[in-house]
């Protein structure tokens, strides 16, 4: 029994989706649970997702697919960082604004200069089931930056979540912590692209870390629990993808909702009154 | 022998083929019909989209299209009309999202990325189940210049829908949006709006993105709006002026899709951000000492008062 379950783990293609989601489940796990604390799940989806016209750039030239796609999620996050500073416009307005930029330029790179087709739709689904060998060693670096991000930072990235302004009073610094976190997310969701895409990272990302936050009250457990979660759902999805042939990013992203709704309602019947708002 | 539009313009007696040039798009019909898209979009655009850029809903205008995935797969299997399978599950993930967004700790945006992954990792998974007939992708991702008769009565009515309950709403709309937490006391309803203005955003996602496109429905409901908040410090002019920018980002995009080969919806959605950057550029210039302190702008000020050193807003 145990033999038949574990037999699709003997596929070298399906080891190396294992290590890769292990890998990552530390980085976004952990990053995770900054970016629902933060409110910057619109900036996470739209970060990766910004990531298409360096795809097409680098199937165009011909140079590696993620350092096109991180530089031009660093120039996404640098443009919209620029904008924001001026607080004229909302932080999501911005967030659509230079987000619907990128894929314009993107589709221009696509459709007029480059002619390019399906390779980019692969990239920006991606697949466990195709992993190169450079991206595990991508995701170490990423999931060990954030490890070390959040040791340096953390104590700023919680006070700033809970209240912004009286974070400088506190003597914080806060500009320092607040580009770096967002630079963290810009490199891991990057790393997560070759595995479930740029539609569904925020799956990766923020599914469980939110899962996980109903949960747990302080913040170590919380990040314990949505590593953990990152880790489970991630095997378990990828193990389902290979026994129904479906693709593993949309099979992970349907499990960790299905879990999230399970906790819900299971909180909402243990008594939690989880609908009580501030 | 075919001549560039810039030739013509350059080089034929200005008059008559400036005119050409002008007029020579509207006189096919796939433009005629792009035309009136946009101008009905732009419609919605203009009231709805301010409302999503004061509510901070921009991520639910990105997003939930995406949604409608697995309701379309489903209504497709079991032989339902397309479009009534589609509004249900759009109608599910618009309440659901309202609903969730409430819980303490997790707040609106992080529920948008639940909901949306979860539903379209969903449809991704049952459109490629052996049994779903192919090509259901291409009914997510529309051409502007495809759009038929049939999108375009869909617009009307959708149009129609909308302005409608906005004109009903707007005394709640503008109680919860002026400040959520005092706004029960005087009889608003925060949950109430909120579902509210997202089923409406569905029902334009829905609408739209057929004959538009994902891309181009966010970029009309948000930009036109958030360009409007840089020129208009009331409601209703902002409305106002977010239509017609719309609407002149609308038929700018369209020409330069005519005669620079540029895909429709790309060439729109380009110039609506290039409209903001002007924009925005445009009033720093004018106004940046007058923003800074509002003091200052007021003539009728004492001149101490208007010399006073700016003060950091918090």
């Amino acid at each position: 029994m145990l033999d038949l379950l574990l037999e699709p783990f003997l596929l070298p293609f399906v080891q190396r989706g294992l290590v890769e989601v292990l890998v990552l489940s530390v980085g976004a796990g952990l990053l995770g649970t900054w970016i629902v604390l933060r409110g910057l799940a619109f900036y996470s989806h739209a970060v990766g997702t910004a990531a298409f016209p360096g795809l097409v750039l680098a199937d165009g030239l011909g140079f590696a697919a993620p350092l096109g796609a991180f530089a031009t999620a660093m120039l996404f996050a640098g443009a919209l960082e620029r904008l924001s500073r001026q607080r004229r416009s909302g932080y999501d307005s911005l967030t659509a604004l230079v987000l619907v930029g990128m894929l314009v330029v993107g589709i221009i790179l696509a459709s007029d200069v480059f002619g390019s087709g399906a390779n980019i739709d692969t990239l920006l689904f991606g697949s466990l089931l195709a992993i190169g060998p450079g991206d595990p060693i991508f995701a170490t670096a990423a999931s060990a930056l954030t490890l070390i991000a959040s040791f340096l930072f953390g104590r700023t990235w919680l006070a700033t979540g809970f209240d912004a302004y009286a974070v400088r009073s506190l003597g914080f610094r806060s500009a320092v912590p607040d580009a770096a976190l967002l630079l963290l997310i810009a490199l891991v969701a990057t790393a997560a692209l070759s595995a479930v895409g740029a539609l569904l990272a925020t799956a990766l990302f923020i599914v469980p870390a939110a899962t996980a936050r109903l949960w747990s009250r302080r913040l170590l457990p919380w990040q314990i629990v949505s590593i953990a979660l990152v880790a489970v759902e991630g095997t378990i999805g990828l193990w389902l993808s290979v026994e129904s042939n479906a693709p593993p990013g949309a099979t992970i992203a349907m499990l960790s909702g299905g879990v999230f709704a399970i906790t819900f309602f299971l909180r909402r019947l243990s008594g939690t009154r989880v609908w009580e708002s501030d | 022998m075919m001549m560039s539009p810039e030739l013509l313009l350059l080089t034929g007696g200005v008059g008559s083929r400036f005119w050409q040039v002008l007029f020579e798009p509207w006189t096919q019909g796939i433009m005629q019909h792009a035309l009136t898209e946009v101008a009905l979009l732009g419609l919605v655009g203009g009231a709805l989209g301010c409302w999503i850029v004061l509510y901070e809903l921009s991520y639910s205008a990105e997003s939930l299209a995406h949604a409608l995935f697995p309701g379309l797969v489903i209504a497709a299997l079991s032989g339902l009309p397309l479009m009534l399978g589609a509004g249900l599950g759009i109608t599910v993930a618009a309440v659901a999202i309202a609903l969730f967004g409430q819980v303490p700790g997790i707040g609106r945006d992080t529920a948008v990325a639940v909901i949306v992954s979860t539903l379209f990792g969903l449809g991704v998974v049952l459109a490629l189940s052996p049994a779903s007939p192919p090509g259901l992708q291409g009914l997510l991702f529309g051409d502007i210049l495809g759009v038929s008769d049939l999108d375009l009565i869909l617009a009307m009515g959708l149009v129609a829908v909308t302005l409608i309950s906005l004109r009903l709403l707007h005394p709640q709309l503008l109680t919860v949006g002026f400040d959520r937490s005092t706004a029960r006391s005087i009889g608003g309803n925060p949950r109430r709006a909120d579902v509210a203005l997202l089923v409406l955003l569905a029902l334009a996602t829905l609408v739209a993105v057929q004959g538009l496109g994902s891309l181009l429905v966010v970029a009309v409901l948000v930009g036109p709006a958030a360009t409007a908040r840089l020129l208009a410090r009331r409601l209703t002019p902002m409305m106002v002026v977010a239509t017609l920018l719309s609407f002149l980002a609308g038929i700018g995009g369209l020409y330069l899709s005519y005669y620079a080969g540029i895909a429709a919806g790309a060439s729109v959605a380009g110039a609506i951000v290039a409209l903001y950057l002007i924009v925005l550029g445009g009033s720093k210039i004018r106004g940046l000492d007058r923003r800074r302190n509002p003091l200052r702008a007021n003539p009728r000020l004492p001149e101490t008062v208007r010399t006073l050193p700016p003060v950091d807003a918090p």
